[in-house]
């Protein structure tokens, strides 16, 4: 469990829970954990987190309306603020973006960018060309196995295994 | 995992990509055919430097390496739009970028020879020698550049090492011309201004040769990218 803390987690379809507001989305964590706050830690929180996340402008006039309320970016990236809020040591991101339009993914690509200044990250991902653009290192994973991993820069200009060779160039899929 | 169906899909996408990438392989294989003949009949020229089909003949490959230039260029980049390639592809497709540029600056110094040789005189007394010479760093840089584009159809990373090593010879030869005198004899004050105008055209043609050269390097560096991933420029060779 104490582990699990220390994970913030990002799935494929955003999910913010749906009858709470924008600002008790951001604590749900706390909430949930039991852990009780003043309302001014919790207004910094909430503050910070959706700054993190570059929400804060576009919602600190709506706190109260429901996280359902905003667009799909826009809730996954609150789903994010949700999980910065604990102050995890590592972010689990599957697919953050697949069910995004592509200026929100560009928005949440942008954001993952400035958060891995600050957070490790791993991110789980279909899309190629996006496993380049925001990646350090990039591990291929293939039926469950642990096919390669190296700098991203090195896996996707000269793969050392000839599976990840193949996957890279489209001979399969 | 994707279903059968979607693999067999990306299976057919593969496809489409390799038909597109065999033509562009074709265009630029008779890009470095076409600038390897002007190589052989630039050296003609030297030795009757007035024959008017030759300079002709000259002229219009020279065009036509222009144009595959240009194709070659668009063809990449519609392939780099088209196909997102990664790894070999994306290697294959940069070294045939590069290799472009370099064969069309090939054509251009080929070019500059063609004009040089037309107003050049070998009859006056001296020049044989520097016609020698001339001819000795024509083939040397002929063969560079075979070699050069053998170590990218080949595959063959040894070769592409000979071919940058090749190099400090070229650039010797260029050296001996520019500042070295051929022993058989010039006598710069007999032939007048017209010798001193033909040592000029020596010195340039000796240094677009030399220039011939380094660019079938760029050529073998672009090859050991395409088989290696390094990109070896501006780095030292490893000892022999």
């Amino acid at each position: 469990m104490e582990v699990r803390r220390m994970a913030g987690m990002v799935f494929q379809h955003p999910n913010p829970f749906p009858t709470m507001s924008i600002y008790d989305n951001v604590l749900a964590g706390y909430k949930l954990n039991g852990i009780k706050l003043n309302k001014e830690k919790k207004d910094e929180i909430v503050q910070n987190s959706l700054q993190s996340v570059t929400l804060w402008n576009e919602v600190k006039d709506s706190m109260n309306k429901r996280g359902s309320f905003l667009s799909g970016g826009q809730q996954q990236r609150l789903c994010i603020a949700r999980a910065l809020a604990l102050k995890p040591e590592v972010l689990l991101m599957d697919e953050p973006t697949s069910a995004l339009d592509s200026i929100s993914t560009n928005k949440i690509e942008e954001l993952l960018l400035e958060l891995r200044k600050h957070y490790t990250m791993l991110v789980v991902t279909h899309n190629m060309s996006q496993a380049a653009r925001i990646s350090d290192n990039s591990m291929f994973m293939y039926l469950g196995e642990l096919v390669e991993h190296d700098n991203t820069k090195q896996m996707f200009t000269k793969p050392k295994n000839r599976r990840t060779e193949e996957y890279l160039t489209g001979v399969f899929g | 995992m994707n279903t059968p169906d979607e693999n067999k899909d990306a299976t057919s996408i593969a496809r489409i990509k390799e038909k597109y990438l065999d033509k562009l392989h074709e265009d630029f294989t008779f890009l470095s055919d076409m600038v390897l003949n002007q190589m052989t009949k630039a050296l003609e020229l030297m030795y009757d430097n007035h024959k008017k089909n030759l300079v002709k003949l000259l002229k219009d490959n020279e065009k036509i390496i222009d144009s595959l230039d240009l194709t070659i260029k668009e063809k990449v980049i519609n392939a780099i739009m088209l196909f997102t390639p990664r790894a070999s592809d994306l290697r294959r497709l940069m070294a045939y970028y590069d290799m472009t540029i370099c064969m069309e600056r090939i054509g251009d110094l080929i070019d500059n020879i063609r004009h040089m040789l037309f107003a050049m005189d070998f009859s006056l007394p001296g020049f044989e020698t520097y016609r020698k010479q001339l001819d000795d760093m024509f083939v040397h840089a002929g063969k560079m550049l075979k070699s050069a584009l053998s170590t990218f159809s080949g595959m063959d990373e040894m070769l592409a090492h000979e071919t940058i090593m090749m190099d400090d010879t070229a650039d010797n030869m260029e050296r001996k011309i520019e500042h070295g005198r051929p022993g058989s004899g010039f006598q710069w004050k007999s032939t007048g201004f017209a010798g001193l105008v033909n040592i000029m055209y020596v010195n340039s043609i000796a240094y677009y040769l030399e220039r011939i050269s380094d660019k079938a390097v760029d050529i073998a560096e672009s090859a050991i990218y395409l088989i290696e991933g390094k990109d070896i420029r501006h780095t030292k060779l490893p000892e022999q």
